[in-house]
């Protein structure tokens, strides 16, 4: 989702410390995956608009500086078609791009999605259907 | 390259080796590095909530004092010409014993404002006007 290292990292610390305080709260009505996954999908969400407010910058800016990153920042594999992939995913709204990333990448089934990002699962598959769409879109240009 | 079926399905991104061994051991550094941090206290309670919520409460009664468009009667009064009072005292239809009635006087004003008729110095025409206007009974 933030496709820079070092922002995945910090990312990721600051879901395990919000866990390691909040674990004490975690009902067991949910499965810890899940509440483990929500709490790192809302941290991932709120870094991204931190970033934006951060550098006032509008959301087109925010997709080509990471896209930018998908040449030159280290630790990225793939080929040439995988990363056109990931640039198809930056045009997508965060939201779109998360539950996308979720069902295609992560292989999670609509009612997972449902319980994490508190989305409806019909919300959900017409989410995923515009996203599939744009980036065939977006795969079909030059 | 049209369809999404046709893209590999990979994970492109690649996590520097041994990043998940470090891991445990930075976040354990830093939940205890919060953990021990000082507490801010009773004076830094006092400098960081009490202080600026005294500021914003001077500062709300400061702008609602300036802004206040009435304030006291006496303020109010102040505020009106004698020109503009006598106009608006004429217009009524106020007897001048009434308003005696209302007044407040003390010995010192009635003193005064005696003082003020006995001296005053009257129009001769206005008084033969006057004289004039009496039916006297003989």
């Amino acid at each position: 989702m933030v496709i820079d290292h070092d922002d995945a990292d910090d990312v990721t610390q600051e879901v395990f410390i919000k866990i390691y305080k909040a674990i004490d709260r975690f009902r067991e009505d949910a499965q810890l995956y899940t509440w483990i996954y929500r709490i790192a999908t809302n941290e991932c969400l709120s870094f991204l608009n931190k970033k934006k407010r951060r550098f006032f910058l509008p959301l087109e800016d925010v997709s080509k500086e990471l896209s930018n990153k998908l040449d030159s920042a280290p630790n990225i594999g793939g080929d040439e078609i995988q990363r056109r992939l990931q640039k198809a995913l930056l045009t997508l709204p965060d939201k779109q791009r998360l539950v996308f990333n979720m069902k295609y990448f992560d292989d999670m089934s609509y009612e997972q999605i449902s319980e994490i990002t508190k989305t409806s699962v019909g919300a959900l598959k017409a989410s995923f259907h515009h996203a599939t769409k744009k980036i065939e879109d977006f795969l079909t240009q030059d | 390259m049209k369809k999404l079926e046709d893209i590999p399905k990979n994970n492109i991104f690649e996590v520097p080796e041994g990043y998940f061994d470090k891991l445990p051991g930075i976040i354990q550094s830093r939940v205890a590095a919060k953990e021990t941090a000082p507490g801010i206290g009773i004076y830094g309670l006092v400098l960081k909530v009490a202080l600026p919520m005294m500021a914003i409460g001077l500062a709300v009664f400061l702008i609602f004092r300036e802004n206040d468009p009435h304030g006291t009667p006496e303020d109010l009064l102040a505020s009106v010409s004698t020109e503009q009072l006598s106009d608006y005292l004429i217009d009524t239809d106020l007897s001048t014993d009434e308003l005696l009635d209302n007044l407040d006087l003390s010995e010192l004003d009635i003193n005064a404002l005696n003082e003020e008729v006995l001296y005053e110095e009257f129009d001769n025409d206005l008084l033969e006007e006057y004289v004039d206007g009496l039916e006297l009974e003989l």
